[in-house]
């Protein structure tokens, strides 16, 4: 009991140090980081993951579920000069090189839009890129900040040589988009994934017009084999966790940072757009 | 005394979490370059079975039906959403388009769009009859996937009722299935 009142007080302290210096001078200095180049797209804690196989290895399917948490970019900066936005996605790199990609995730500020929808994307090693905005439960129905859950997955066949991103809830998964293989330059299968939180803008101290909670994907999973009886899943093999601008560091209370999140020593920074 | 409380939540959230154990970080070293993918790792990881099972079945749905789209005479079509306002929202660079060199437009449909890739006309979920604007832009144009890609030639896809975009295209230049793509509009 005595220790309980001794830590109260002392929370009570450093509480009113920070309310009267300042949260902003209260924080310590540093430089964000260019962020991992491992993991590129970068993330917030927990939220982070990257897989990495071997260069050998070959896998059909990458899976992650997350919850339609609060993100936010102001419509100033969607639209010109900025063409800001962030988003929470799932990322499957393909092709020799490893560079082809197909992606699937939750965005705001996609094609200069003020709106919180879903998206997928992919993009060949030659051949023409495309990003579209995805409804899998109906036409035109944007999603909810609502906290709900959602899967998402990414799947190569290697008998159709196609991938397929969906996006599932409770009732199941609902196809979102395909992406010819390799005969339009997108490869056999997947050779990194990724997933996380990316910013368009990262900016020293916090820009209040970008907010987003934690995103918790959890689970992350693979398969290395491709059975249409169900091969095995695995887990994500490793894994990083940062965040730029986390709660306490160098504010301490959304929106100024984003909140729920692990106050770490690696940063993620705009690995996007350089603004 | 909202701030108070704010602070004070944020603060004990972070002794909280300051509590909780270091996040694992990868050993191996860093092999990738940023911008433009990265290379794979050539360490092997010990493979860990996933615990459960997807909580979804890893099934899609069947792609949606829709009654077959009327045929449309190219030129004929005046759409809500006209070719000056396609044109109009796509010189904004917030849309995406950076500089401009050439731009048009052509009205097409949204199933003539994915047939026109290979793909099933109802694979966006959407009712393939819809109309829509495939704004055509060389110069400098960003789509808003892959870390902000940014391509020599690029299309804005807008719904040709709405006026909303709906997505949008890259290459190094114009895909030789969109120049063939008949212009609906008049």
């Amino acid at each position: 009991m005595f220790q309980q009142l001794v830590r109260a007080f002392a929370i009570l302290m450093i509480v009113a140090i920070i309310l009267v210096t300042g949260p902003s001078r209260a924080a310590l200095a540093w430089t964000p980081s260019l962020g991992n180049p491992d993991c590129p797209h970068g993330a917030a804690h927990i939220s982070t993951a990257c897989l990495l196989y071997p260069s050998t290895g070959t896998f059909y399917d990458i899976y992650a579920e997350f919850h339609n948490n609060h993100m936010y970019v102001d419509p100033s900066l969607i639209g010109s000069p900025y063409y800001a936005h962030t988003n929470h996605t799932l990322w499957l790199y393909s092709n020799s090189p490893c560079q082809a990609f197909v992606e699937v995730g939750l965005t705001w500020g996609f094609q200069g839009q003020n709106v919180y929808t879903w998206y997928w994307g992919y993009r060949p090693l030659n051949g023409t890129a495309l990003a579209w905005q995805a409804w899998p439960f109906g036409q035109n129905v944007y999603p909810a900040q609502n906290g709900s859950n959602h899967s998402y997955w990414v799947a190569y066949d290697p008998n159709s040589q196609e991938f397929t991103t969906a996006i599932g809830d409770s009732t199941g998964n609902y196809r979102v988009g395909w992406a010819v293989g390799p005969s339009s330059g997108m490869g056999y299968g997947g050779c990194i994934g990724q997933a996380g939180l990316e910013f368009s803008r990262v900016t020293d101290p916090p820009d209040t017009r970008f907010q987003s909670d934690t995103f918790d994907l959890t689970p992350l999973w693979f398969r290395n084999t491709f059975s249409t009886g169900g091969a095995p899943w695995w887990q994500w093999p490793n894994s990083y966790s940062w965040i730029s601008f986390p709660c306490g560091q160098p504010q301490n209370y959304v929106p100024y940072c984003l909140n729920g999140t692990y106050n770490g020593n690696a940063y993620w920074a705009d690995n996007k757009l350089n603004q | 005394m909202k701030r108070l409380l704010a602070s004070f939540g944020g603060l004990a959230a972070a002794i909280a979490i300051a509590a909780l154990p270091a996040p694992q970080m990868s050993t191996q070293s860093p092999s990738g370059s940023q911008g433009g993918g990265v290379a794979a790792a050539t360490a092997t990881p010990t493979l860990i079975p996933a615990v459960g099972a997807p909580r979804a079945t890893m099934i899609p749905t069947p792609l949606p039906a829709f009654p077959p789209a009327p045929v449309i005479q190219p030129g004929s079509v005046t759409p809500a959403f006209t070719r000056e306002q396609a044109l109009a929202y796509a010189r904004d660079p917030g849309s995406g388009a950076k500089s401009i060199s050439q731009i048009d437009a052509k009205l097409t449909t949204i199933g003539q769009f994915f047939r026109a890739q290979g793909q099933p006309e109802t694979v966006s979920g959407l009712d393939p009859s819809t109309l829509i604007w495939i704004v055509s832009i060389s110069g400098d144009f960003q789509m808003p996937i892959g870390h902000g890609l940014r391509e020599p030639w690029g299309a804005l896809v807008v719904d040709a009722t709405t006026g909303k975009a709906l997505g949008s295209l890259g290459d190094s230049k114009a895909p030789a299935w969109v120049t063939a793509l008949p212009d609906l509009g008049r």
